[in-house]
């Protein structure tokens, strides 16, 4: 269990530094009130395509953890129409299997919190 | 249940007092009443020190008051309230005093003559009873004047083609077939509960010494005893604890205005039970103590 623990916490330490994003052409906020976790997505888009992604996570450990693997699920490179589609269609069993911890169903919410965010603001995209 | 059969007693503009450590069980069905009656739910004020402030709240009753519903002991904190204080002025302006002992009873003798309460609730489950029961103690009077909350079998003397009439005393409260094996097995937990010494003071005396806890710690309290640690969210405390063999609850233990005074993620709260040994809570210290080490790193 500790080590689940400390991989989780080295996650969670890469979405610890994020900044935040002044010129966001969308962003959106999801937030989880078992644990009081939040997570804004900021998303720089330019003739359809991601340009640019913003992560702010705080909250539990879980919670920070799922949001640096759906960051991993994003990449660094721009992402295409074609790949913002596949955004959206990610599910909490697909982080879930992403992360490879177990989790407790008590701490569902705090894996899809991200992901929520992330999927908020992607349906914002004209 | 109750504040619904009360909803009657209220009119617009009269008031409900709450304490500010009310579960929400104590909290949201006065607001739908009062929101449903015109009524005003105000809240009593708390002491620095997290217990009630007693001349603030007794400053706060008046001709309007009607309702006043607390709770006799915080189910975060462990805060024992002065009902029986309370509810001296209550009477004293014609309001009915209600109180929640569902986190009381497993831990404090009752008396409902000295607390001055109109009615008093318990459950089964914080009694370490079957879940889905509970008890509720009503005044004489209360008995009398309240009209049955639920309709059915078994509350009804008789019931004629335009009419019914209700049984007298507590068999008028209970309509519908009354869950046998719950009451069953509610009593038989009650004769095991005992009220001997817990090593709360223990417990708060080894908390005490880790620099990185923030203890919550009413002076006059039972044996639930909040915390924070600086760094660490409550929910993942909780669960590397749970795997460790040792459940205490993280969150905002279902009394969310309370606990977002305290801490904006919730708390853990320890609950020592009738047999918890100062063995098992140098257990827990010392898993605790794994952890905060661990996880500073």
């Amino acid at each position: 269990m500790m080590d689940d623990y400390a991989y989780l916490l080295s996650l969670a330490k890469r979405t610890s530094n994020s900044t935040p994003m002044t010129d966001a052409t969308v962003s959106a906020t999801a937030t989880n009130a078992s644990c009081g976790d939040s997570c804004t997505v900021s998303l720089k888009v330019a003739n359809g395509v991601i340009q640019e992604v913003s992560f702010e996570a705080t909250g539990c450990v879980i919670g920070r953890a799922s949001a640096a693997v759906v960051v991993g699920q994003i990449g660094q490179s721009a992402i295409t129409p074609w790949a913002i589609a596949s955004l959206g269609q990610i599910t909490g069993k697909e982080i879930r299997e992403l992360l490879g911890v177990a989790v407790s169903p008590l701490r569902e919410r705090c894996l899809t919190t991200a992901l929520n965010a992330l999927q908020i603001a992607i349906a914002k995209i004209k | 249940m109750l504040a619904f059969g009360l909803s009657s007693v209220l009119n617009p503009g009269d008031e409900i007092l709450l304490s500010p450590f009310e579960h929400h069980a104590n909290l949201l069905p006065w607001r739908r009443v009062a929101e449903e009656r015109g009524a005003i739910v105000r809240t009593m004020p708390m002491t620095t020190d997290l217990m009630l402030d007693l001349d603030g709240s007794l400053a706060m009753m008046n001709e309007r008051t009607k309702i006043v519903a607390t709770t006799l002991v915080s189910n975060v904190l462990g805060t024992i309230i002065p009902v029986a204080n309370l509810a001296e002025r209550a009477h004293e302006l014609g309001a009915l005093v209600i109180v929640d002992a569902a986190q009381a009873a497993p831990h404090l003798p009752i008396d409902v003559n000295d607390l001055g309460a109109d009615a008093l609730v318990f459950s089964s489950h914080k009694c370490y009873g079957p879940a889905g029961i509970a008890a509720l103690i009503l005044s004489n009077s209360l008995i009398d004047t309240l009209e049955p909350m639920i309709l059915g079998g078994g509350m009804v003397d008789s019931v004629e083609s335009d009419g019914a009439t209700w049984k007298s005393g507590p068999e008028k409260f209970e309509g519908g077939s009354p869950n046998v094996e719950g009451a069953i097995g509610f009593a038989a937990a009650l004769k095991t509960i005992n009220y001997a010494n817990t090593p709360r003071a223990f417990l708060v005396h080894r908390l005490q010494s880790f620099p990185s806890i923030i203890l919550f710690d009413p002076p006059f309290a039972v044996a639930i005893i909040a915390f924070t640690v600086i760094g660490l969210h409550p929910h993942d405390v909780a669960d590397m604890l749970g795997q460790r063999g040792i459940c205490i609850r993280a969150g905002n233990c279902c009394a969310t205005p309370l606990v977002e005074k305290l801490s904006p993620n919730g708390i853990l709260r320890v609950s020592l039970g009738r047999e918890t040994t100062e063995e098992d809570v140098q257990k827990f210290i010392d898993e605790l103590s794994t952890i905060i080490s661990f996880t500073s790193i």
